[in-house]
């Protein structure tokens, strides 16, 4: 049995390890003769010394010194067991360096620690990824695995969602539940609702590797490029991975889009409402572009509905083309729904429900050139519209394209000019009744 | 997301609303109640909840507290009749407090009154997209 001699000691020492460590080794390598131990040492020193520095060594033999007590050869096996799961020795490498006992398990061990994890939802393709970045998964019982889980979706998650978030960001898994706890209090401290938290970590879990300064910054950031406080917050909450985005890359990204051919207060302005433009790329932002340029519109049109509306880079040419159909479908040509998109590009926004309410009831009161002539009064809720009509039509004045604008009048001036309120309108003329009478009958006339 | 069509909202408004909203696909039955509960209390009848969620998804991943603020300022502010409001321009549900206030507050120091922003705005709900 092996004691703390000085000629130990000495060897240790002149390896580069301090005495504390020397002590934690040999304390666990006690069966071992001095004179095997330093001859083992030695060799299985200069063999990592290969493959890792100096320091990443001792770091690696001080957390597992069972390492020094390993045969080169099996060392190589464990190698290569673990190239024949799916990684590359150079993989393997880096895995030992985070969790270097992967050196001390038997590849039955791990392969169980595969199928552990494949019981709980996980692909075998996952769990081999999940370990390249997080190998400590190795070293984890079943049980503890579980427990994470558990703790996880004790904040709010569903068991799938916590599977899915540690296949995005298995770090998770290196997180203690306080630690998890206190990055969600720390966001709440930020502006954010608990629900919110949960949410954002859902769509984007790496945020439980940012510290709170590394946001707070980034939120200072934002705010030296235009944004207020309350609305970086704001945006974060639709579009999270802002956080992982460096000012640079925030700035290039402005930069770019400025050459589309905005403004930079325009781009703030589009971003405040849409925040994932930050996480389309530039050439996909120009074949959207393109696309639209291919439906007719020119460039400049493309550029100025998406001033307007800029969740139209959200949208897939074929959702666009569809939408196109849709309106088509309901009697307009396509260069009328060219003409009403260019001007209320938030129709490609709309439902096909919406739409088909709002044309089947403007059509009902021949006023099917409404949309085309002043397609921004789609917004108005039918049931609005309808209570006007209905209103008018009582009064024996018939509403027509040529004073169409008297279902638009503002409500003050309504209320002012018939002595009745929205709300008195609105029950008089119930367009949910007329809806239920007209089922199965067509025409309002 | 059986919830959207029972709802009443057809497959190719809800393959939209995903197209845009992933996450939307994993929203649980309680999530999505809750709300449409919100948009029932603000008297929206079925067609226009089927309006405003099929036409604003983005409205399914807010807050319910951020929400239900948002609600609370607009009836603070005068506005009244929301369920035509939002079924007018369902985007709306998608500010927060703090940026109707900001913006009701510039105009205000433009030399507005507060009754008048409120009618314009109410009046032409585009007018939101300017918030």
């Amino acid at each position: 049995m092996i004691n703390d001699t000085q000629k130990l000691k000495t060897f240790f020492l002149s390896l580069g390890y301090t005495e504390e460590e020397y002590l934690i080794i040999i304390n666990s390598l006690k069966t071992y003769t001095e004179e095997t131990l330093i001859k083992k040492v030695n060799e299985i020193y200069n063999y990592l010394l290969q493959d890792y520095t100096k320091e990443e060594v001792i770091k690696m033999t001080k957390a597992f010194p069972i390492i020094y007590g390993l045969s080169i050869e099996n060392m190589k096996q464990k190698i290569e067991d673990m190239v024949s799961l799916g990684y590359t020795g150079d993989e393997v490498i880096k895995m030992t360096k985070l969790f270097p006992g992967i050196y001390s398990r038997s590849i039955e061990t791990i392969k169980q620690k595969i199928e552990d994890m494949v019981s709980l939802g996980y692909k075998r393709d996952e769990v081999v990824k999940i370990a390249r970045i997080t190998p400590e998964i190795y070293g984890l019982s079943i049980e503890t695995i579980k427990q994470k889980v558990n703790d996880t979706v004790s904040l709010g998650y569903k068991k799938e969602e916590v599977i899915r978030m540690t296949k995005i960001y298995p770090s998770i898994y290196s997180h203690s539940i306080e630690v998890l706890k206190q990055k969600i209090e720390d966001m709440v401290s930020l502006g954010y609702t608990g629900d919110e938290v949960i949410k954002m970590t859902k769509l984007y879990p790496q945020i439980y590797g940012l510290s709170i300064e590394n946001m707070k910054q980034k939120i200072e950031d934002m705010v030296s490029l235009g944004y207020t406080g309350d609305e970086v917050i704001k945006m974060t909450k639709l579009f999270p991975g802002i956080y992982s985005r460096s000012i640079e890359t925030i700035k290039q990204k402005i930069g770019d889009i400025v050459s589309l051919g905005y403004t930079k207060e325009e781009v703030i302005k589009m971003t405040k409402t849409t925040p994932q433009i930050y996480g389309y790329s530039i050439e996909n932002m120009k074949q959207k572009i393109e696309d639209m340029v291919s439906l007719e519109y020119t460039r400049d049109d493309v550029i100025k509905m998406s001033k307007i509306m800029p969740g139209i880079f959200s949208l897939s040419i074929e959702t666009i083309k569809q939408k196109i159909e849709d309106i088509v479908s309901l009697g307009y040509t396509k260069d009328e729904v060219t003409k009403m998109t260019k001007a209320f590009p938030q129709i490609y926004c709309q439902s096909k429900e919406t739409m088909e309410q709002k044309i089947k009831f403007y059509d009902s009161i021949n006023m099917h050139e409404l949309p085309v002539v002043d397609p921004k009064q789609l917004m108005q809720s039918t049931a609005l519209s309808y209570a006007r009509y209905m209103f008018y039509k009582e009064k024996g004045i018939e509403i027509i394209m040529d004073n169409y604008t008297k279902l638009f009048v503002a409500n003050k001036r309504f209320e002012k000019t018939y002595g009745i309120t929205k709300k008195e309108l609105l029950e008089k003329y119930d367009y949910e009744k007329y809806l239920e009478e007209q089922q199965g009958i067509g025409g309002l006339k | 997301m059986i919830g959207l069509f029972e709802l009443g909202i057809i497959e190719e408004t809800i393959n939209n609303m995903i197209e845009l909203f992933p996450e939307i696909k994993d929203m649980n039955e309680k999530d999505l109640q809750k709300k449409v509960a919100i948009l029932e209390k603000m008297n929206c009848s079925k067609n226009q909840i089927i309006n405003i969620i099929g036409s604003n998804p983005e409205y399914l991943t807010k807050s319910n507290t951020v929400v239900l603020n948002l609600v609370s300022k607009l009836i603070d502010l005068g506005f009244r009749n929301l369920n035509i409001l939002f079924d007018s321009n369902p985007y709306i549900l998608n500010l927060e407090a703090f940026e109707i206030e900001n913006y009701i507050n510039n105009r205000i120091k433009n030399g507005e009154s507060l009754e008048d922003i409120v009618d314009d705005l109410d009046s032409n709900p585009y007018l939101f997209s300017e918030v």
